[in-house]
Order: C-alpha cells, then structure tokens, then sequence
C-alpha cells in the first residue's frame, strides 16, 4: 500500500497544477478580452466564437475578441491536458492499460472534433 | 450597455448558489441566461458547457491534491461518458431550441426531487482511493453514458446522474465519487464543448462575462457556505428549480407539439 501511495502521488500533483494552471491562465485571458471588448464598444450576441485557423492570424489574436477566444480555447484545452499528463504519467510507471484508457478517451474526444469540423 | 456587468452578477449568484449545493455552475447558468437574458438556447447550452469546465478544473484541482479523486475509476467511465457528451451534443446541437427547453426543465425536476430526498450514499471515512473495491463496472458504464449524454446535450455537468451512479450502483463512497465525478465533469463538457465551438454557438461575451461571474462565486461559496443553513438553501432550491422547470415546460411544449404534429 505505501507503493502504491508513493506512485499516486505525483498522478494526482500533475494533474491538479495541470487543471489549476490552466483554468488560471485561461480566466486570466477571458478578463483581459472581456475588458478590452467592453471599451471597444462590443456588444453580447455580436460576437460569436472565430473559427480555430482565423483565430491564429496575428491581426487577429491581438484584438479583444482574440484575446476573449484564446481565453476560451485555453479553457476548452485544460481538462485534454489534464488527460494527456495522466496517459504519460501511465506510460512512465508502465501501466500500460491505463495509459491505453488515456489514449482511447484522447481517440474518442478527437473523433467528435472532427465530426463537428 | 449593462447587460455584461449583469451577466457577471447572475453567474456569481449562479457560482456561489451552486458551489454551496454541490452542482456545477451550468444548471443555474442554462436556464439564468435562457430566461432572464432571453439568450438562445444553443449560446446558452454553449456558455453552461464553459463554466463547468472553469468550475470543474479549479475544483478538481483541489480535490486531486487532496487525494480524494480515483483518476483511473474516472478515466476508465471517461470513455462511455465522452461518447455519451459527443452525441448528446451532435443531437443538441440539431433539435430546436423549446425542445432542449423542454428536457431541461425535466432534467431540473429530476434534480429538485434528489435534493428533497437529500444524500443517499454511504461514506465510510476509511475507505480510500487505494482500498476502494468496484461493486458494478455495467452499472457504472451504462450510467455514465446517461451522464454523458446530459452533459452534452443541456451544457450541464452531469455529476447528478454520475455520483449517485458511482454510490449506489459501485459502491464508491459518496466523497471520493464526488471528487472524481468532478474530475471526469471538465473533460466530458470539453467533448460538448467542442462540438458547440465548431459549430458557432458559443458566443464571447456572453461566455466571457458569466464564466467569470461564476468563478467567483465558486471561490466564494465555502467561505458563505459555513454561515448559511445549506437546508434552507436546498429547500429555497427546490422551490425555484419547479417554477424553472414549470416555465421552461409550459413555455415550450406548445412549440414542442407543434414539431411532432400533435
């Protein structure tokens, strides 16, 4: 059992400042967009979501909604990290079937992206 | 305009309320944005889906360091839940909007009649991650497909259907389904999620403003949480959840009708 705690230790640390840092970063994100939206004049329902490839362009993430849709991707993308950091934390304890389980989530969460693309 | 700032307000109310009951930001959110701001369905499916994934992380992030959270008992049910939340939301994202209304409302009564009947989980303080024995993997995989399937359909977290799932159907104790139902919440709302973002219903403002708002509610909810009575909290819940669901049923059953001929 005091293995078994010693190897959970780190899963669980990776994942939270994986999670934690990630929502932190993306809040930290939508505040600064929804600042810069709000004095440049833009209004709710005006402003839906751009597609991923735009949003890249550097015109285009420099501006407020950029900014606010970064904010959202980065949000949208903590959890999948969370997962990835688990699936490798997995493959470096050699727990090969968990990692598959990762790995199949992973699979699962792609297919439904790019069905909806 | 004044409707940023209030949204921002409504999600607060939304964090705090639901942080101190136990439910992800999304059930307050869904109907709180539909009702109030007249915001359309599909955005608002969209925005609860955001601000269950913002609740989620921070959460489970505590609850990970506090070693509550069975991460392979999560991953493991995250297969037929993300495949549940994916076709939910393909199914949500092509049904009309009183349709989704509709549902929601009985998913919010649902909710108010497990609240009225208050926790039924066993919560054995000795038993650990490590010493948790499954009882049911079936009963676990088929419900959480089920939860899935909410989620991605009504932007909601799905941790009503789960947790209960993971207590009385595998025998988890209540505290450790919990913090795994959380964990698993924010990567099952980013299969949903992703399918609204693609397809154009997420709008910025409107998601920027209350996942903010509910953020830090959330933060706040604990530090309320221990100088209000949570009985009368749930009781004023249960309340307002059967006017919701009554309003959001009576509203769009007639348009609901109408699509099936009747």
């Amino acid at each position: 059992m005091a293995k078994t705690e010693r190897e959970a230790r780190p899963l669980s640390l990776y994942l939270s400042l994986t999670l934690r840092t990630g929502a932190l970063a993306a809040l930290a994100l939508i505040v600064v967009g929804l600042l810069w939206a709000g004095a440049s004049g833009y209004r709710p329902g005006e402003s839906p979501v751009l597609p991923i490839a735009k949003l890249f362009r550097s015109a285009m993430l420099l501006s407020p909604l950029g900014v606010l849709n970064l904010g959202m991707l980065v949000l949208l993308l903590t959890p999948i990290a969370g997962l990835v950091v688990a699936g490798t934390v997995f493959l470096l304890e050699k727990d090969w079937r968990y990692a598959a389980v990762s790995g199949a989530v992973l699979l699962v969460l792609s297919a439904g992206t790019l069905l909806s693309a | 305009m004044h409707t940023l700032p209030l949204m921002a307000l409504g999600g607060a109310f939304a964090g705090l309320i639901g942080s101190m009951l136990g439910l992800g930001g999304g059930f307050i959110v869904v109907p709180m944005l539909s009702i109030l701001f007249r915001v359309p369905m599909h955005a608002a499916i969209a925005t609860g889906q955001v601000t269950v994934m913002a609740t989620s992380s921070i959460a489970a992030a505590a609850y990970l360091r506090a070693r509550l959270t069975h991460v392979r008992l999560g991953i493991v049910l995250e297969i037929p839940t993300t495949i549940g939340a994916i076709s939910g939301a393909f199914v949500g994202t092509r049904l009309p909007g009183p349709a989704l209304a509709v549902v929601f409302g009985l998913l919010f009564l649902y909710v108010g009649w497990r609240m009225l009947r208050g926790s039924q989980g066993i919560d054995d303080p000795s038993i650990t991650v490590e010493t948790c024995r499954i009882r049911s993997w079936p009963a676990g995989l088929a419900g959480s497909y089920v939860g899935g399937v909410l989620s991605g359909l009504l932007g909601v977290g799905g941790g009503v259907v789960k947790v209960p799932i993971m207590c009385l159907g595998m025998g988890v104790p209540l505290r450790i389904a919990t913090a795994t139902s959380t964990f698993m919440v924010g990567i099952t709302a980013a299969a949903g999620a992703f399918v609204y973002y693609t397809e154009g219903h997420l709008d910025l403002l409107v998601g920027g403003a209350t996942v903010i708002g509910v953020a830090v509610g959330a933060a706040l909810g604990p530090r309320v949480a221990s100088r209000v009575h949570t009985r009368y909290l749930r009781y004023g819940f249960v309340v307002v959840a059967a006017y919701t669901a009554a309003v959001m049923i009576y509203k769009n059953l007639p348009a609901v009708l109408g699509y099936l001929g009747v």
